[in-house]
Protein backbone atom coordinates (compact mmCIF):
# COMPACT_ATOMS: atom_id res chain seq x y z
CA UNK A 1 0.00 0.00 0.00
CA UNK A 2 3.09 2.22 0.49
CA UNK A 3 4.00 1.90 -2.70
CA UNK A 4 1.13 3.90 -4.64
CA UNK A 5 1.83 6.57 -1.89
CA UNK A 6 5.31 7.12 -2.88
CA UNK A 7 4.91 7.22 -6.43
CA UNK A 8 1.85 9.64 -6.00
CA UNK A 9 4.00 11.89 -3.85
CA UNK A 10 6.29 12.11 -6.32
CA UNK A 11 4.46 12.71 -8.90
CA UNK A 12 2.88 15.76 -7.15
CA UNK A 13 6.56 16.71 -6.87
CA UNK A 14 6.98 16.84 -10.53
CA UNK A 15 3.73 18.39 -11.23
CA UNK A 16 4.95 21.50 -8.85
CA UNK A 17 8.37 21.66 -10.58
CA UNK A 18 6.64 21.02 -13.80
CA UNK A 19 4.58 23.98 -13.43
CA UNK A 20 7.37 26.41 -12.13
CA UNK A 21 9.32 25.24 -15.33
CA UNK A 22 6.36 26.21 -17.38
CA UNK A 23 6.11 29.20 -15.75
CA UNK A 24 9.69 30.32 -16.52
CA UNK A 25 9.41 29.27 -20.24
CA UNK A 26 6.27 31.38 -20.48
CA UNK A 27 8.19 34.21 -18.77
CA UNK A 28 10.99 34.03 -21.32
CA UNK A 29 9.91 32.34 -24.45
CA UNK A 30 6.24 33.77 -25.17
CA UNK A 31 8.11 36.84 -27.27
CA UNK A 32 10.52 35.28 -29.38
CA UNK A 33 7.36 32.34 -30.08
CA UNK A 34 5.06 34.59 -30.66
CA UNK A 35 7.40 36.81 -33.28
CA UNK A 36 8.07 33.67 -35.02
CA UNK A 37 4.41 32.23 -35.52
CA UNK A 38 3.46 36.10 -36.67
CA UNK A 39 5.99 35.31 -39.23
CA UNK A 40 4.82 32.00 -40.35
CA UNK A 41 1.15 33.41 -40.13
CA UNK A 42 1.33 36.79 -40.96
CA UNK A 43 -2.28 36.92 -38.68
CA UNK A 44 -1.93 38.48 -35.46
CA UNK A 45 -4.96 36.55 -33.65
CA UNK A 46 -3.73 33.33 -35.30
CA UNK A 47 -0.41 33.65 -33.85
CA UNK A 48 -1.32 34.44 -30.41
CA UNK A 49 -3.77 31.37 -30.14
CA UNK A 50 -1.18 28.85 -31.44
CA UNK A 51 1.93 30.03 -29.23
CA UNK A 52 -1.15 29.41 -26.29
CA UNK A 53 -1.40 25.87 -28.05
CA UNK A 54 2.18 25.52 -28.12
CA UNK A 55 2.58 25.85 -24.03
CA UNK A 56 -0.73 23.72 -23.34
CA UNK A 57 0.98 20.83 -25.23
CA UNK A 58 4.88 21.97 -24.09
CA UNK A 59 2.82 21.39 -20.58
CA UNK A 60 0.97 17.88 -21.43
CA UNK A 61 4.26 16.30 -22.76
CA UNK A 62 6.44 17.64 -20.51
CA UNK A 63 7.49 14.27 -19.33
CA UNK A 64 9.10 14.05 -22.98
CA UNK A 65 11.02 16.93 -22.76
CA UNK A 66 15.09 16.09 -22.34
CA UNK A 67 16.84 18.42 -19.83
CA UNK A 68 20.01 18.52 -22.03
CA UNK A 69 17.81 19.94 -24.84
CA UNK A 70 17.55 23.62 -25.19
CA UNK A 71 13.68 24.76 -24.01
CA UNK A 72 13.64 26.95 -27.08
CA UNK A 73 14.33 24.51 -29.44
CA UNK A 74 11.82 22.32 -27.94
CA UNK A 75 8.76 24.81 -28.13
CA UNK A 76 9.69 25.52 -31.90
CA UNK A 77 9.50 22.25 -32.81
CA UNK A 78 6.39 22.10 -31.37
CA UNK A 79 5.29 25.40 -33.03
CA UNK A 80 6.16 23.96 -36.37
CA UNK A 81 4.25 21.26 -35.61
CA UNK A 82 1.16 22.88 -34.76
CA UNK A 83 1.61 25.09 -38.01
CA UNK A 84 2.04 22.08 -40.05
CA UNK A 85 -0.98 20.60 -38.25
CA UNK A 86 -2.80 24.18 -39.09
CA UNK A 87 -1.90 23.58 -42.85
CA UNK A 88 -2.64 20.31 -43.34
CA UNK A 89 -6.30 21.39 -41.96
CA UNK A 90 -6.68 24.08 -43.61
CA UNK A 91 -5.80 22.83 -47.32
CA UNK A 92 -7.15 19.28 -46.61
CA UNK A 93 -8.91 18.03 -50.04
CA UNK A 94 -7.71 21.02 -51.75
CA UNK A 95 -5.86 19.71 -54.84
CA UNK A 96 -2.43 21.63 -55.61
CA UNK A 97 -2.82 23.18 -58.94
CA UNK A 98 0.14 24.99 -59.91
CA UNK A 99 -0.08 27.15 -62.96
CA UNK A 100 2.62 28.55 -64.36
CA UNK A 101 0.52 30.15 -66.97
CA UNK A 102 1.36 33.44 -66.00
CA UNK A 103 5.26 32.90 -67.15
CA UNK A 104 5.27 30.43 -69.75
CA UNK A 105 3.42 30.29 -73.09
CA UNK A 106 1.34 26.97 -74.34
CA UNK A 107 4.92 25.45 -75.88
CA UNK A 108 6.59 26.22 -72.17
CA UNK A 109 8.50 29.70 -73.21
CA UNK A 110 9.22 32.27 -71.16
CA UNK A 111 6.63 35.35 -71.53
CA UNK A 112 8.38 37.74 -69.73
CA UNK A 113 11.74 38.97 -71.78
CA UNK A 114 12.76 40.66 -68.83
CA UNK A 115 13.98 37.12 -67.42
CA UNK A 116 17.36 38.10 -69.08
CA UNK A 117 18.27 41.24 -67.93
CA UNK A 118 21.28 41.45 -65.52
CA UNK A 119 20.85 41.86 -61.84
CA UNK A 120 23.71 43.99 -59.84
CA UNK A 121 23.60 42.19 -56.63
CA UNK A 122 26.74 43.82 -54.74
CA UNK A 123 25.04 45.72 -52.34
CA UNK A 124 21.84 43.98 -51.44
CA UNK A 125 22.03 42.55 -47.94
CA UNK A 126 23.14 45.60 -47.16
CA UNK A 127 20.57 47.86 -48.04
CA UNK A 128 17.86 48.58 -45.53
CA UNK A 129 15.32 49.54 -48.38
CA UNK A 130 15.83 46.47 -50.72
CA UNK A 131 15.47 44.01 -47.47
CA UNK A 132 11.48 45.87 -46.79
CA UNK A 133 10.95 45.05 -50.57
CA UNK A 134 12.31 41.15 -50.10
CA UNK A 135 9.96 40.94 -47.13
CA UNK A 136 7.42 42.61 -49.25
CA UNK A 137 7.61 40.02 -52.35
CA UNK A 138 7.73 36.86 -49.90
CA UNK A 139 4.35 38.35 -48.36
CA UNK A 140 3.19 38.39 -51.71
CA UNK A 141 3.20 35.05 -52.43
CA UNK A 142 -0.47 33.26 -51.72
CA UNK A 143 -0.09 31.87 -48.07
CA UNK A 144 0.04 28.29 -48.85
CA UNK A 145 3.07 28.97 -50.24
CA UNK A 146 4.59 31.64 -48.46
CA UNK A 147 4.55 29.38 -44.88
CA UNK A 148 6.33 26.30 -46.77
CA UNK A 149 9.05 28.66 -48.42
CA UNK A 150 9.94 30.14 -45.21
CA UNK A 151 10.13 27.11 -43.14
CA UNK A 152 11.99 25.93 -45.94
CA UNK A 153 14.61 28.57 -45.25
CA UNK A 154 14.40 29.03 -41.53
CA UNK A 155 15.58 26.04 -39.95
CA UNK A 156 17.67 24.84 -43.07
CA UNK A 157 15.23 21.91 -42.86
CA UNK A 158 15.42 18.81 -45.29
CA UNK A 159 12.61 18.94 -47.58
CA UNK A 160 11.62 15.03 -46.84
CA UNK A 161 10.52 16.47 -43.54
CA UNK A 162 8.35 19.26 -44.50
CA UNK A 163 7.19 17.31 -46.61
CA UNK A 164 6.26 14.55 -44.68
CA UNK A 165 4.93 17.18 -41.78
CA UNK A 166 2.90 18.98 -44.40
CA UNK A 167 1.27 15.96 -46.34
CA UNK A 168 3.12 16.88 -49.70
CA UNK A 169 4.96 14.81 -52.10
CA UNK A 170 8.64 15.82 -53.00
CA UNK A 171 7.33 17.06 -56.60
CA UNK A 172 4.71 18.99 -54.99
CA UNK A 173 7.11 20.94 -53.05
CA UNK A 174 9.29 21.39 -55.80
CA UNK A 175 6.38 22.88 -57.62
CA UNK A 176 5.79 24.97 -54.81
CA UNK A 177 9.44 26.73 -54.63
CA UNK A 178 10.16 26.54 -58.29
CA UNK A 179 6.36 28.72 -58.68
CA UNK A 180 7.50 31.01 -55.14
CA UNK A 181 10.30 31.33 -56.99
CA UNK A 182 9.12 32.41 -60.62
CA UNK A 183 7.36 35.12 -58.55
CA UNK A 184 9.73 36.46 -56.21
CA UNK A 185 11.66 37.24 -59.50
CA UNK A 186 9.09 39.01 -61.04
CA UNK A 187 8.21 41.08 -58.27
CA UNK A 188 12.59 42.16 -57.23
CA UNK A 189 12.61 42.69 -61.10
CA UNK A 190 9.52 44.84 -60.77
CA UNK A 191 9.71 47.07 -57.78
CA UNK A 192 13.64 47.04 -57.24
CA UNK A 193 16.40 46.14 -60.27
CA UNK A 194 14.46 48.15 -63.10
CA UNK A 195 13.49 51.11 -60.64
CA UNK A 196 17.71 51.42 -59.67
CA UNK B 1 21.23 27.58 -87.50
CA UNK B 2 21.90 28.21 -83.72
CA UNK B 3 17.89 29.18 -83.69
CA UNK B 4 17.18 26.13 -85.50
CA UNK B 5 19.07 24.08 -82.92
CA UNK B 6 17.60 26.23 -79.34
CA UNK B 7 14.46 25.35 -81.19
CA UNK B 8 14.69 21.24 -81.22
CA UNK B 9 16.36 21.59 -78.16
CA UNK B 10 13.10 23.49 -76.26
CA UNK B 11 11.04 21.12 -77.93
CA UNK B 12 12.70 18.03 -77.73
CA UNK B 13 14.59 18.06 -74.76
CA UNK B 14 12.29 20.23 -72.16
CA UNK B 15 11.10 23.48 -72.32
CA UNK B 16 12.15 26.22 -70.07
CA UNK B 17 8.86 25.45 -67.95
CA UNK B 18 9.91 22.31 -67.34
CA UNK B 19 13.72 23.09 -67.05
CA UNK B 20 12.81 26.24 -64.22
CA UNK B 21 11.62 22.57 -62.36
CA UNK B 22 14.62 20.89 -62.59
CA UNK B 23 16.42 23.78 -61.35
CA UNK B 24 14.55 23.29 -58.58
CA UNK B 25 15.70 19.87 -58.00
CA UNK B 26 19.30 20.42 -58.77
CA UNK B 27 19.25 22.94 -55.55
CA UNK B 28 18.26 20.37 -53.45
CA UNK B 29 20.09 17.67 -55.39
CA UNK B 30 17.80 16.04 -56.56
CA UNK B 31 18.77 15.88 -59.76
CA UNK B 32 19.33 12.67 -61.64
CA UNK B 33 22.18 12.65 -63.89
CA UNK B 34 20.46 12.57 -67.03
CA UNK B 35 18.20 15.20 -66.27
CA UNK B 36 20.72 17.05 -65.14
CA UNK B 37 22.67 16.79 -68.21
CA UNK B 38 19.56 17.89 -69.83
CA UNK B 39 19.17 20.66 -67.81
CA UNK B 40 23.07 21.85 -68.96
CA UNK B 41 22.34 21.58 -72.67
CA UNK B 42 19.19 23.44 -72.09
CA UNK B 43 21.04 26.33 -70.63
CA UNK B 44 23.98 26.25 -73.07
CA UNK B 45 21.09 27.19 -75.55
CA UNK B 46 18.71 29.25 -73.66
CA UNK B 47 19.90 32.80 -72.85
CA UNK B 48 16.72 33.54 -70.47
CA UNK B 49 16.78 30.38 -68.85
CA UNK B 50 20.50 30.69 -68.25
CA UNK B 51 19.92 34.18 -66.94
CA UNK B 52 17.04 32.93 -64.65
CA UNK B 53 19.08 30.34 -63.35
CA UNK B 54 21.74 32.96 -62.75
CA UNK B 55 19.12 34.93 -60.87
CA UNK B 56 17.81 31.67 -58.92
CA UNK B 57 21.45 31.52 -57.04
CA UNK B 58 21.26 35.21 -56.11
CA UNK B 59 17.56 34.94 -54.56
CA UNK B 60 18.96 31.34 -52.77
CA UNK B 61 21.44 33.60 -51.20
CA UNK B 62 19.40 36.11 -50.18
CA UNK B 63 16.94 33.52 -48.72
CA UNK B 64 19.44 32.00 -46.93
CA UNK B 65 20.64 35.29 -45.27
CA UNK B 66 17.46 36.11 -44.76
CA UNK B 67 17.05 33.29 -41.87
CA UNK B 68 16.11 34.24 -38.68
CA UNK B 69 16.56 37.75 -38.63
CA UNK B 70 12.81 39.07 -40.56
CA UNK B 71 10.82 38.55 -37.26
CA UNK B 72 10.03 41.67 -37.13
CA UNK B 73 8.38 42.95 -33.69
CA UNK B 74 5.10 42.67 -34.45
CA UNK B 75 4.03 42.33 -30.83
CA UNK B 76 4.21 45.27 -27.90
CA UNK B 77 5.52 44.85 -24.67
CA UNK B 78 2.23 45.39 -23.60
CA UNK B 79 0.71 43.20 -25.85
CA UNK B 80 3.31 40.25 -24.78
CA UNK B 81 2.82 40.72 -20.79
CA UNK B 82 -1.17 40.52 -21.42
CA UNK B 83 -0.29 37.18 -23.25
CA UNK B 84 2.00 36.40 -20.16
CA UNK B 85 -0.37 36.36 -17.86
CA UNK B 86 -3.77 35.88 -19.54
CA UNK B 87 -1.27 32.04 -20.12
CA UNK B 88 -0.59 31.98 -16.98
CA UNK B 89 -3.62 32.07 -15.44
CA UNK B 90 -5.43 29.73 -17.74
CA UNK B 91 -2.57 27.11 -16.69
CA UNK B 92 -3.25 27.47 -12.91
CA UNK B 93 -6.87 26.63 -14.00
Amino acid sequence: MGIPNLTSRKSMDGKRDKNKEITLWIEQYSEPLLNRAFYLLSDREEATDMVQEVFLAAHLAYDNFQSDCEPLTWLHSILRRKVADFYRHKYRGQVQTISLDHFFDESGSWIDQNVSSRWNDDTLTREEEFRDIFDNCINQLPMKWKLLVKLYYLQEQKSSDICQEFGLTKTNLWKILQRSRLQLRECLETNWFESL
Amino acid sequence: MKKIISHIIHLLIMPCSKATLMMERKQQKELSPLCNLQLMVHLRVCKLCAAYYRKLSVLEKLLRAKENKNEKTIFQSDDIQRFKDDLKRKMQE
